[in-house]
């Protein structure tokens, strides 16, 4: 879901120029990854700004006893400044100062500090401390702070924190802001079914499914693979919810490929849904299956739907540009689907017929693509064949006859069946 | 000098480093330019701050000699 992944990097970098998020958009074509280098390079350059009167002022620090250091940082510099000095002491010594200052300074730090600065001492922080700090981060919602050390934690310190969170939306917000791949991937294997179904149900219920979507693209393919079939797992609400996302928010391209994630069970759930007897939305995922070349995968599911659907299917206007049909057809014989394309054929008017078959042909002349026709009209059976012949009297009269011409260049597909009963036909048109 | 020069200068790396941008156009340089500036501003600001409170309470004939030693370029 890079939309909203790049989405939640402007939010990041629209937090570190004071801006707000509206400002940036126009840089959301960077994409996530080059948005992420941005922001570490901007918040590297201006670290090194003043890291030297850091390192000044942590290696005074040693001149004084640790508490009265400790009361210095927190009184006198602030979390700002105390934070960046921290970052420039001794692991073993800014421990023994953590220990020792407030947890709502510690909580303060984090919101104004880059983790990555510190990455050492927070691994070496004990858990009581990181589940102190990390209880006051989770009652000022502050996700994300708390996305940004989701990433600089330990396993460990991960594990003792999802103990300590009972609220999903704490759960979702936080991985929306996450960068890591690979540390989202650890937590969800921390997380049980029913935990992250609660997580999905949650989002759902508060109009943030877009986000939960976000963090399923997000993950490796097998912890896609179970969240997206959780998700199939909690029925038609979260179904009907992904189809209205997907549809309304232009989304179809990120959510195909999660729903090809999802078990055959599953995927037939999803076409199941109310929303797709919809011609607008069932013609604009069409158009999405042809753009991203998945016809091979659709094709069995749409085998496997009722009736309704094929009736509404057959309805939808791009399924007669010759491209998608020509894709559709040279699809559903690769799948072996054919009881799927002529049971919608029947179901066709004289007139979607012929825009059905003419499409075909358009398509296989504009590409030459004869020889393949040929080829998979002899693996359809007899009584398709008739099907196809039937149909064949809707065709113009000159697409028939240029197909016709080009039937008797390739050898043996003039002589079949099919094309005898078509030249027949043929001699009998004015 | 370009914007992205600007940037580069600002950032303190060399222009190809910047690279990775792409072709952003002269605006889209010009926001993250400005954003940045308001960053390190803001920045300022927090550890110009900081040190003022902290020589406040050190005795004023030591607050040179500890701003000389300490947050020289504060």
């Amino acid at each position: 879901m890079s939309a909203l992944a790049t989405r939640a990097e402007l939010i990041k970098l629209a937090r570190d120029f004071q801006r707000d998020v509206g400002e940036l958009e126009s840089l959301a074509g960077l994409g996530v990854d080059r948005l992420m280098r941005l922001r570490h390079l901007c918040s590297d350059q201006l670290f090194r700004r003043y890291q030297p009167m850091y390192r000044r002022v942590a290696a005074a620090s040693a001149l004084v006893p640790a508490r009265l250091a400790v009361t210095l940082g927190e009184r006198i510099f602030g979390p700002y400044l105390g934070g960046r000095i921290g970052s420039q002491l001794e692991t073993d010594r800014a421990i023994k100062f953590a220990q020792l200052a407030s947890v709502e300074f510690l909580a303060e730090i984090c919101e104004t500090i880059d983790p990555r600065r510190v990455l050492p001492i927070i691994h070496a922080m004990p858990l009581d401390r990181v589940v102190a700090v990390g209880r006051i981060l989770l009652g000022s919602r502050d996700y994300i702070t708390m996305g940004k050390f989701v990433d600089a934690v330990t396993d460990v310190q991960v594990q003792a924190m999802l103990e300590v969170i009972d609220d999903p939306e704490v759960l979702l917000h936080t991985a929306f802001y996450t960068e890591g791949k690979e540390r989202l991937e650890s937590i969800m294997a921390m997380i049980d079914d029913e935990r992250l179904k609660g997580v999905i149900l949650h989002s759902v219920g508060s109009g943030h499914f877009p986000e939960a979507l976000a963090l399923m693209g997000h993950v490796g393919e097998e912890s896609e693979r179970r969240l997206v079939n959780l998700s199939a797992d909690l029925g038609e609400p979260v179904l009907a919810e992904l189809v209205r996302v997907a549809d309304s928010e232009g989304l179809w391209g990120e959510i195909l490929p999660l729903v090809m994630r999802m078990t055959p069970e599953n995927m037939a759930r999803v076409m199941a849904v109310e929303a797709l007897r919809d011609r607008a939305v069932l013609g604009r995922l069409m158009l999405e299956i042809h753009a991203q070349s998945a016809w091979d995968e659709v094709i069995p599911l749409f085998a496997q739907t009722n009736e309704v659907l094929r009736e509404s299917l057959i309805q939808v206007e791009c399924l007669y540009r010759p491209e998608i049909m020509w894709s559709m057809f040279q699809s559903v014989l690769r799948t072996g689907s054919q009881e799927m394309l002529f049971s919608m054929l029947e179901m066709m008017s004289a007139e979607e017929k012929s825009s059905a078959l003419s499409a075909v042909f358009h398509a296989v002349n504009e590409a030459r693509l004869h020889d393949v026709l040929f080829q998979m009209l002899q693996q359809v059976s007899r009584e398709d064949q008739e099907l196809l012949v039937a149909a064949s009297v809707h065709v113009e009269a000159a697409l028939l006859r240029e197909m016709l011409q080009e039937a008797r260049r390739y050898p043996g597909a003039s002589d079949t069946w099919l094309f005898k009963q078509m030249d027949q036909q043929l001699a009998g048109t004015p | 000098m370009s914007t992205r020069e600007e940037l580069a200068g600002e950032l303190r790396v060399d222009a190809a480093e910047l690279a990775f941008l792409g072709d952003l156009d002269g605006a889209q340089e010009d926001l993250i330019l400005q954003g940045l500036r308001a960053a390190a501003e803001q920045q300022q600001q927090q550890i110009q701050a900081a040190v003022r409170e902290a020589l406040q309470h050190i005795p004023r004939v030591l607050r040179g000699p500890v701003k000389k030693m300490l947050f020289r370029n504060a």
